[in-house]
């Protein structure tokens, strides 16, 4: 969380007016809030007209969902990073919207300093597990314990036992000092285990992901 | 989910009664109606079928416009002493008197009221066989009352069937509009009964018109009336299927306006008498955050499926969570990975958890994150908050209770349960219970 200090630019992407107006106010100061949008359409305007370093991605939204706007702007604009939102609990929203390529997912009643913090992280090229999507995360690849071929298939032991930590509340700090490790450690085992939730082609991420229309 | 009531409530509509009935029910669903004893009635319609038909005629029409009974399973499921078997013997009596009555020299036109009772008689077998099938329908309908909505909306398409709307079985409304004609519907009893009643019918007809016109006129006429309703059949087939299609199309859509209408009432029942409640207390932001997060929990647990089947870890860990999160001021994220049925072991580390999430919520003043592990019949559950934290080498008077509630719970049922907690940096609780050496349990 090194470079606070030029504002990240970011764009606010939800169909709830009042939802928008209470996020861009606990955010003011604290980040450039340079677009917002209300549907898909308008969300891939905004953020190929503004090229943010964040947006941050309502999963439910008029005009194809959260998933719309990944599949037009994640291959075209490589600096900007998604972090998605959602009231949504269901695993199916969550893995569909991280396979989607969101490099990260926070429910919507975080609260104002972890939002910025998860900003933070996302806009550093980290990824952000809330302790729910920890917790899908080792559920889709605990079943089945059979050994895995392909090695983006399974977890190494490093990297479950850093979910098993997130999923039960720490901080990335915290699981650093727990597991006597540096927080870059940390966080390299966390986006790798982005990146196997993203491409691992398990039977329950695809189950999953097929749900929201995300394979 | 359960077929749409066809009558208003608190009018009273007669019925044709489907337990005390000798041919169409209508003399017990009048009887049910009126109070007065079915047997007037029938008498009755007996008397004035001897007058010209016209009981007979009145039975008919009574038969066609009353709706059938209800609940064909209420009514003490009384059985008719006259099956279709029984009104095909009825018809064969009949026929026997008027020919007696004719040989005993009365002046009984017999080649008129002969067909007439023959075609009268397959009219009544071929509306009781309707009626039967429709309250079969029904009764399997209330059998599958809880079966699925979404199944049967999302069910494919069901081949276009040449019969035309053949009656699903199960399909709840089949009772309420449907008129059970189609042979489709019937087993193969039914079908038995249906073409007796149309072979009675078509012996009938045919025995009112053939005296009253020459054969060869009479052939040549069926013939052309044979070709016009084929070509007619022909011309009508493609309209029957669209028909058909679209009742199907309308089912569906009755369905989802079902589904739509219970999602209304939930709405309405609980989102809007919370933001009601929230309103008026405005004034009181713990009530109000209170009231809202409860309310949450049970859309939630609504909208989604609950989390784990009854009787789970997941389930017994979440009502724990919802209580707790009612009863004090505070927000608790409950993270299951695996699950396992409750037993007494399960049980007393549930009861430990309870404690242990009370004891956060009451004294951190912060969030706190539930995460339970079933992996290979070992069950984990971790209970951390980020709140005051306390000196667990100087616990108060009122931490007694972790010693007694939390630990020894746990070791009682050969588990394990650390307690860590340094002021300021929150507590955290872990409770473990090895997997059970027989190994019941599984993960």
């Amino acid at each position: 969380m090194g470079e606070q200090d030029q504002h990240l630019r970011v764009v606010l992407v939800d169909d709830h007016a009042l939802f928008r107006a209470g996020v861009a106010a606990e955010l003011a100061g604290a980040v450039e809030l340079v677009g917002q949008a209300g549907d898909a359409p308008e969300a891939v305007a905004v953020i190929r007209a503004t090229r943010p370093d964040v947006v941050l991605l309502d999963v439910h939204l008029p005009g194809g969902g959260g998933r719309a706007v990944l599949d037009a702007c994640v291959p075209e604009l490589p600096g900007t990073r998604f972090l998605a939102l959602s009231v949504s609990d269901a695993a199916d929203d969550v893995i569909g919207i991280v396979r989607g390529g969101a490099r990260g997912y926070v429910t919507k009643s975080v609260d104002a300093t972890e939002l910025l913090a998860a900003i933070q992280r996302v806009a550093a090229g980290d990824a952000v597990f809330s302790p729910r999507l920890a917790g899908f995360v080792l559920d889709a690849f605990s079943r089945g314990a059979a050994p895995a071929a392909d090695e983006l298939d399974q977890l190494s032991p490093r990297e479950r036992e850093v979910m098993r930590y997130i999923a039960r509340g720490y901080t990335y700090r915290e699981v650093a000092r727990e597991l006597v490790l540096s927080v870059k450690t940390v966080e390299t085992h966390v986006s790798a285990v982005l990146r196997k939730l993203q491409l691992s082609n398990r039977h329950e991420l695809a189950r999953w992901a097929q749900a929201r229309g995300v394979v | 989910m359960h077929p749409l009531p066809v009558a208003e409530p608190g009018v009273r509509r007669v019925r044709r009664s489907v337990g005390d009935r000798w041919a169409g029910g209508v003399c017990g669903g009048l009887a049910e109606h009126t109070g007065v004893p079915a047997w007037v009635f029938r008498v009755a319609f007996v008397i004035t079928a001897l007058l010209a038909g016209l009981g007979a005629l009145a039975y008919a029409l009574l038969w066609l416009v009353l709706p059938l009974a209800e609940h064909p399973a209420a009514g003490g499921r009384r059985t008719s002493p006259l099956g279709v078997g029984g009104l095909l013997g009825v018809v064969a009596v009949v026929l026997g008197v008027l020919v007696g009555l004719q040989a005993a020299g009365l002046p009984v036109r017999l080649s008129l009221w002969a067909p007439l009772v023959l075609a009268g008689g397959g009219l009544a077998v071929l509306w009781r066989a309707g009626d039967d099938a429709r309250a079969a329908a029904r009764r399997r309908a209330s059998q599958s009352a809880d079966a699925q909505v979404l199944d049967r909306a999302t069910e494919p398409p069901a081949a276009a069937a040449p019969a035309g709307g053949a009656v699903e079985p199960g399909a709840a409304e089949a009772g309420a509009a449907e008129p059970a004609w189609s042979v489709g519907a019937l087993d193969a009893g039914a079908r038995l009964r249906v073409l007796a009643g149309v072979g009675l019918l078509v012996l009938g007809v045919i025995g009112l018109i053939l005296p009253r016109i020459a054969l060869r006129d009479a052939l040549q006429s069926v013939a052309a009336t044979a070709i016009a309703l084929t070509g007619m059949a022909i011309i009508a087939l493609p309209w029957a299927s669209a028909w058909s299609a679209r009742r199907r199309a309308e089912r569906v859509a009755a369905i989802r306006a079902e589904e739509r209408a219970a999602m209304a009432a939930r709405v309405h029942d609980s989102v809007l008498q919370t933001l009601t409640l929230i309103q008026r207390r405005a004034d009181d932001p713990v009530e109000v955050a209170r009231l809202a997060r409860t309310e949450e929990r049970a859309l939630r647990s609504w909208l989604y499926a609950p989390p784990g089947p009854s009787g789970s870890l997941a389930a017994a860990l979440a009502e724990v969570v919802a209580a707790t999160e009612a009863d004090y001021d505070t927000r608790i994220e409950l993270v299951t990975v695996g699950d396992v049925v409750v037993d007494d072991r399960v049980a007393a580390l549930v009861a430990a958890t309870r404690e242990a999430v009370r004891n956060a919520a009451k004294h951190a003043g912060a969030p706190a994150t539930v995460y339970a592990e079933v992996a290979d019949g070992a069950v984990e559950v971790n209970v951390r908050d980020r709140g005051r934290g306390f000196d667990p080498s100087s616990m108060g008077a009122d931490r007694h209770g972790v010693r007694e509630s939390i630990v020894a719970r746990v070791q009682a049922v050969g588990g394990r349960a650390v307690v860590r907690s340094m002021p300021g940096e929150g507590t955290e609780v872990r409770l473990e219970l090895p997997a059970q050496p027989a190994g019941s349990s599984d993960g």
